[in-house]
């Protein structure tokens, strides 16, 4: 059985997601990528705005979420920070 | 009274381990001392950069193991710096002079920098053993710090002793590595417990220079190759290539 992903794995699945469409994506990708119920994405997103790691931008109608230059930042740290747990074991 | 009572433990504990350093001086060319000073500094470097990372980590995910990471490295950077401070007076021949001359004032800093880094050495391995132990509750943790600490101040009184504290806290690190690399198969986490066993030789061929001065040689050499696996480690976190 899979573990259970921390609330920061969730972000930098997110966050990840983001970057990896040019780091501007649609609603729907996020909550078919970042494999989460509607109520709680809406929560991760909203933190994330608040915390300044993605924007809410509408075009034409539509929804759109895109990578800020600290949601960039973060997601280099998350790998460093992942690949030091690695490297040391911890 | 209280100041009596630190200098006489100055005299007697202290004064043994920086006149037998001193005597080791005489051992080997001067220039020698200046390159362990420099593994030292090496040392410096290399345990303040793991300790940021650990911090880094600690401030974006809370987790106590990066709590304890970020101090055991920490920790180990201060005792390396604290060593550096102290062999380069002693190379400069600023020990010698204060130690024949008994300059009380600056016998204290010096008497509290070595304290610095026996405890601190200690302090780091247990902080070190916390995190691959996996303790999860802080105030047993602490209560072993705090013994830790005990020992520390005991130990000041003997060299040996202090090494071989250190040498059995390594001993379990280097276990609990090995184990997480046989876990995962990963070449970083085999230069990682490669790199905590080379610390703990490190420590533990203290036996043998008390006999062998050559010892002091052997020991230094096994530090340096330790420091350049967590430095090859390390150039890897942060060498990484961005995607």
């Amino acid at each position: 059985m899979a573990e259970r992903r921390s609330k920061h794995e969730i972000i930098f699945d997110i966050l990840n997601l983001i970057s990896s469409k040019s780091g501007r994506v649609k609603p729907t990708h996020i909550l078919y990528g970042g494999n989460l119920s509607h109520d709680r994405l809406k929560k991760y997103l909203d933190e994330l705005i608040t915390g300044g790691f993605i924007q809410k931008q509408e075009e034409k109608g539509k929804i759109y979420y895109i990578l800020t230059d600290k949601g960039y930042k973060f997601i280099e740290e998350f790998k460093k920070i992942e690949e030091m747990t690695q490297a040391f074991g911890i | 009274m209280g100041i009596n009572f630190i200098y006489s433990w100055i005299e007697l504990s202290s004064m043994a381990d920086i006149n037998f350093t001193l005597l080791l001086a005489k051992q080997f060319p001067n220039w020698f001392y200046w390159v362990v000073a420099g593994i030292q500094l090496l040392g410096v470097v290399v345990s303040f950069a793991i300790s940021y990372l650990g911090f880094k980590a600690y401030r974006i995910i809370k987790e106590a193991k990066y709590k304890y990471f970020f101090y055991g490295f920490l920790l180990l950077g201060l005792s390396f710096l604290a060593n550096v401070i102290l062999n380069v007076s002693i190379r400069l021949g600023y020990a010698k002079y204060f130690v024949e001359k008994k300059y009380e004032l600056f016998m204290l800093p010096m008497f509290g920098i070595y304290y610095v880094f026996l405890i601190g050495v200690m302090l780091a391995y247990v902080s070190l053993a916390a995190v691959y132990s996996e303790v999860k509750k802080s105030n047993k943790l602490w209560l072993f710090y705090f013994w830790t600490f005990i020992v520390g101040v005991y130990t000041f009184r003997d060299k040996l002793m202090f090494n071989m504290f250190s040498a059995i806290l390594l001993s379990f690190i280097v276990m609990y590595t090995y184990d997480k690399y046989l876990e995962g198969k990963n070449k970083n986490r085999l230069l990682t417990c490669l790199a905590f066993f080379c610390m703990f030789l490190f420590h533990l061929f203290v036996l043998l220079e008390t006999f062998m001065p050559i010892f002091f040689i052997i020991r230094n050499s096994i530090l340096l190759i330790g420091l350049i696996l967590l430095l090859t480690t390390l150039s890897k976190i942060y060498g990484r290539k961005k995607k």
